[in-house]
């Protein structure tokens, strides 16, 4: 930091004695106030003169507004530097040469440049937090999960559910990253919200390919979310009421430019109205019998950052999130009772030290906790004629994993940027079920109970690579390797990886990936609906990890005009999956488990062209996938059939603008092929049915139009405030839900699809301060 | 009753709102096919043979018959099989052949607007060793507990099926008959059962694989089913038939139970595993078992 200082101040030295204040001088004037290092977009010209006056500027951010528009400029704080972009042609940037989640120290400093020309990854989106909140928002919240089912190559699986089926994947094969912690559990109110908080979200990494070899444990995607340090300098926060939820943030110093907090909670109040409704409903009708009904969800989020040194930070991470539903129905004259109970949740918690260690070498390094729970039970308390009955019927889920890792981030030189680093989890899977039938009478008590406990270790280690080779070629090479213990075996798996970087000219670049990933743990579901009695189990010694090879490719170009055209293609092969192959029933035995399900491969493979138009205040995308997802599971079908989310064609059209500083708009059109089913194929004897194979209809078309906009205010005390109108599924098309083959009056064989979300309008509230 | 209205109102928000439409299906698989079950064993030295035409859901309503010129072949090991048609339905057939394990059935049916249909599988070599011991299930009711211990091979995927045979001794009459008996789960409400059963040829099979737990290289299954007290008229005894059944048996049978049983699946809400077949160019399965007798247990009843 000194040294920046020292340069920007011999660089400025001969302007300021000219008389008008330069750009770079009142970068420096900040730098020495308040500590802030600077990042600008290199079309920004710093040596040019500033029209602003920050000298009268009252706080850091004051004096970065007046700094700002007076000059044509907007900013934003990254971490603990301002990042300057030119207001009419803001560009997605990354900063060279770092990860979002370190330190940068002065050295490294260097111009803002365009995200995709620069990195190797194919398939990788950044999506910012600004992003997220001037886009869609469901029921008034914006939505991380709902974000990345618009991207190509992502399928969403059930409606307003938030499933994430990447590349072919299964939905389970998901890595969810909240701080580098795991998350099992990524979604509320049965999917309808996703547990990432947009609030507290500073930046969001979606990788579809390409995987770096510092990820690892899952086959088809990582989502790795970053949280927002709390400001170091001032207190400030936010307050929103939506449809659903409401939403309170605030963050600030606890010592001001040393350590900083950011705290954000989030619950449901729709049970503040159902709640006392159904509690006067008893009343007024007062028959003796009596319904209690109650549902809401909370999530928190705390972290608190300490600068040590200029060279080391410590960081406390926390993450809490529960739903619960409750259904209680007595009647007084039958002395009967009935309680239906379902909950589950997230708890984690991390503590990580991040070190420069010297100017070419930092790490990192974290212990961490995640747990997930979750829970369904039925009691039933009741008399009859002759003795009174108990019955309590219970289902858990859990699964806990404690971790230490290790990542160290070393260059050299100017041609290699070495990541390396190692982490060991411990995995404690244990779902239990239990069952109690007590009468008062003579019979006896009836107690079953089947428990389970799977303990895993997972220790992996990894290198990386991204050399620089010549300014038009880049490749990052690395190896990952990874090992799991559980009883009576130990799975030990290499994954390569490789991706490749071909710059053509200045504004188009060629990229390859291969990639495998290897994944120990399952979501063993007995169907394809995201609930949380699915239970995590890790594999065992009669089932394998589930393994994937990918190979990707594609064209990036940045055109003339602001416009971004990228192509890309991908093959994907995965095997030993697992599919259900057992009896209609919600939950899979716990105990050889195993002889419930079948194993099986996957491929998918396809192209996505995004074409997107981007300025300061406009932004248009459009995106287009032609994709095929196939399974092989011969103890279902002896040759390859469709999976379910086998969509041909998908498009999104999505576009928003700002209307100056009060309104901005958002809409989104969405369209793909229909999900598929299994109905019969072939008909005997008029009532005699035959199936040829799975998923061999297809359901109608899915598309619909999300609009929504933004009315922005500044109020008397100079805090923002924020209406929020949208509107989801504009012209109510009653897309399928699920469908079934029927015979019309005719003899004809028909589809009937059944449609369930209409139009959905929701407003909310939000006061920044 | 109220409380009933009110749940019945929660739902019926999701009712109101649900909409249904129509839409054109056209299966992808469009041809006509035939469907044949056949299921040779080493149980008898004759094999009843069902082949239907189906046609496809995209064709043109009306009736299809059964095609009455359906040209079949069936050899064993090479040996062509003698095969007439049952008289009582123009789709049974009886196949004649004594079948050994090890041999293999190859089945092929042409016939005028159908693709030519064609399958093979292996009479499996029966389960060897095997020991079986029936007790009384409990002191309430007629329960008689069957427990099988056989030998599994972990390195191979293999799977196995009872029969339980009753023989019933009429003193007065003095006759013997033969019956299967239909055997019932025993695990808890809350569990699978480790074996499905099905109806085959008035018999019922339990039938299961082999990832149960193995020790010392063997297996164990365990089946009840409700018998019947001896009388001074009437005693019985019962015996027990191991069965080595093919992997294309069980899975098509599996695949039957879980259509008439999978309610999420019917619904598109879980995964459908009911449309195995191995018949090439048509549908069904022809599927192979072997079996191994116990001798006779006197009624532990």
């Amino acid at each position: 930091m000194k040294r920046l200082a020292l340069i920007l101040t011999v660089l400025a030295f001969p302007f300021v004695l000219c008389g008008q204040e330069r750009l770079r001088d009142q970068m420096l004037h900040i730098y020495e106030l308040y500590g802030m290092n600077f990042v600008y977009d290199e079309a920004i010209d710093i040596d040019s003169p500033s029209n602003a006056d920050i000298s009268k500027a009252g706080s850091l951010e004051d004096a970065l507004e007046k700094l700002a528009y007076g000059n044509g400029l907007i900013f934003e704080t990254n971490k603990k530097f301002i990042v300057l972009k030119k207001a009419d042609k803001v560009r997605d940037y990354i900063i060279f040469l770092e990860e979002q989640r370190d330190t940068l120290s002065e050295s490294r400093i260097t111009v803002a440049t365009d995200r995709d020309r620069n990195t190797t990854q194919t398939g990788l989106m950044k999506i910012d937090s600004r992003k997220f909140k001037r886009g869609f928002a469901f029921m008034g919240s914006p939505d991380v999960i709902k974000t990345l089912q618009m991207m190509p190559g992502v399928s969403a699986g059930t409606e307003l559910m938030s499933g994430l089926y990447v590349h072919g994947g299964t939905g389970t094969d998901n890595l969810f990253l909240l701080d580098g912690v795991p998350l099992y559990q990524v979604s509320h109110l049965a999917g309808l919200f996703s547990s990432f908080n947009t609030e507290v979200i500073d930046n969001l990494d979606f990788y579809k390919s390409g995987f770096p070899a510092r990820y690892g444990g899952r086959l088809s995607s990582v989502v790795d979310v970053t949280t927002r340090r709390g400001d170091m300098y001032e207190y400030k926060g936010m307050f929103s009421l939506g449809a659903i939820d409401g939403n309170i943030q605030f963050e600030g110093p606890i010592v001001k430019g040393k350590t900083s907090f950011n705290v954000a909670l989030r619950r449901s109040w729709s049970d503040l109205i159902t709640t006392p409704a159904l509690m006067l409903a008893n009343w007024k009708y007062g028959d003796g019998s009596k319904v209690f009904m109650n549902y809401a969800f909370y999530d928190g989020n705390a972290g608190i950052t300490h600068i040590i040194d200029s060279r080391n930070t410590l960081s406390f991470n926390f993450y809490m999130g529960r739903d619960y539903l409750r259904i209680r129905m007595e009647e007084e004259e039958l002395d009967n009772n009935m309680r239906f109970v379902l909950n589950w949740g997230n708890i984690l918690a991390s503590l990580k030290w991040e070190c420069d260690i010297s100017d070419d070498l930092r790490s990192r390094v974290m212990i961490y906790n995640s747990s997930n729970r979750s829970r369904i039970g039925i009691e039933m308390e009741g008399a009859d004629d002759i003795e009174s009955l108990m019955m309590e019927t219970a289902n858990l889920t859990r699964v806990n994993d404690l971790g230490v890792k290790g990542d160290f981030d070393w260059i050299p030189s100017p041609y290699h940027h070495i990541r390396f680093g190692g982490a060991y989890q411990y995995h404690i899977y244990y779902p239990e079920r239990y069952s109690n039938f007590i009468t008062a009478g003579a019979e006896p008590t009836f107690t079953y109970s089947d428990k389970a406990r799977y303990d895993g270790h997972e220790p992996t280690v990894y290198i990386e690579d991204e050399i620089n080779a010549t300014g038009w070629f880049k490749v990052n090479a690395g190896l990952r390797a990874a090992t799991f213990s559980v009883p009576g075996k130990t799975y030990f798996a290499v994954e390569p990886r490789l991706a490749l970087r071909f710059q053509i000219s200045s504004g188009i670049s060629l990229k390859a990936s291969y990639t495998e990933m290897n994944q120990f743990n399952h979501q063993v579901a007995t169907n394809y609906m995201d609930l949380p009695t699915n239970t995590w189990m890790p594999v065992t010694s009669k089932i394998r990890p589930m393994h994937s090879r990918q190979i990707a490719g594609g064209i990036y170009m940045n055109l003339p005009q602001d416009i971004v055209l990228n192509i890309e293609g991908y093959w994907k092969t995965m095997d030993r999956l697992l599919e259900y192959t057992g009896s209609n029933t919600l939950y899979p035995p716990l105990n050889e488990w195993e002889s419930s399900f079948s194993e099986g491969k996957g491929r998918a493979y396809g192209g996505e062209v995004e074409l997107a138009w981007r300025t300061g205040r406009t932004d248009l995308a459009a995106y287009y996938t032609l994709a095929w997802n196939e399974r092989y599971f011969a103890d279902i079908h002896p040759l390859w059939y469709p999976d379910r989310n086998d969509h041909r064609h998908k498009f999104t059209f999505v576009g928003s603008h700002r209307f100056g500083k009060r309104l901005d708009v958002y809409a989104a059109w969405n369209w793909h092929s229909g999900s598929r089913i299994t109905g019969y194929s072939h008909v005997a004897d008029e009532d005699t049915f035959y199936y040829s194979r799975p998923n061999n209809i297809k359901m109608p078309p899915y598309h619909r139009l999300d609009i929504g906009m933004n009315f922005r205010k500044t109020t008397r005390r100079g805090n923002e405030s924020i209406w929020n109108l949208s509107v989801y599924n504009v012209y109510c098309r009653m897309n399928p839900f699920f469908a079934f083959v029927t015979t019309g009056e005719d003899g004809k064989f028909k589809g009937t699809s059944i449609g369930i979300i209409p139009i959905i309008p929701s407003i909310s509230y939000t006061l920044r301060f | 009753m109220k409380r009933v209205y009110i749940l019945m109102a929660i739902l019926a928000i999701a009712g109101i709102t649900a909409c249904e439409q129509e839409f054109e299906i056209i299966d992808t698989d469009g041809d006509n096919r035939l469907h044949i079950e056949f299921l040779p064993s080493t149980l008898r030295d004759w094999h009843e043979l069902t082949i239907t035409g189906a046609r496809s859901i995209n064709n043109s309503i009306g009736d299809i018959e059964t095609p009455t010129d359906i040209r079949i072949r069936i050899t064993a090991d090479g040996e062509e099989v003698r095969l007439e048609q049952d008289n009582t339905s123009p789709k049974a057939y009886m196949a004649f052949h004594h079948l050994e394990p090890g041999q293999t059935v190859r089945i092929e049916a042409e016939a005028d607007g159908f693709e030519k249909a064609y399958a093979e599988s292996i009479i499996p070599y029966p389960v060897e060793e095997f020991n079986a011991a029936l007790v009384k299930g409990d002191d309430y009711s007629d329960e008689i507990r069957v427990t099988v211990d056989y030998p599994d091979d972990p390195d191979t995927k293999d799977m196995y099926g009872a029969v339980i045979v009753s023989e019933e001794t009429h003193s007065m009459l003095t006759y013997i008959s033969h019956n299967a008996v239909d055997i019932e789960m025993i695990y808890g409400i809350l569990d699978e059962s480790p074996f499905r059963t099905m109806w085959l040829r008035g018999r019922r099979i339990a039938y299961w694989n082999d990832s149960q737990a193995s020790q010392d290289g063997r297996q164990q299954m365990t089946l009840s089913f409700q018998g019947k007290k001896n009388d001074p008229n009437c005693t019985y005894r019962y015996k027990v038939l191991m069965l080595k059944i093919s992997e294309d048996f069980y899975r098509y049978f599996n695949g039957q139970w879980d259509r008439e049983n999978n309610i999420l699946a019917s619904m598109g809400l879980a995964s459908p595993t009911f449309t195995y077949t191995n018949i090439t160019g048509g549908l069904g399965v022809l599927g192979t078992l072997s079996h191994t007798e116990s001798e006779w247990f006197d009624n532990p009843l």
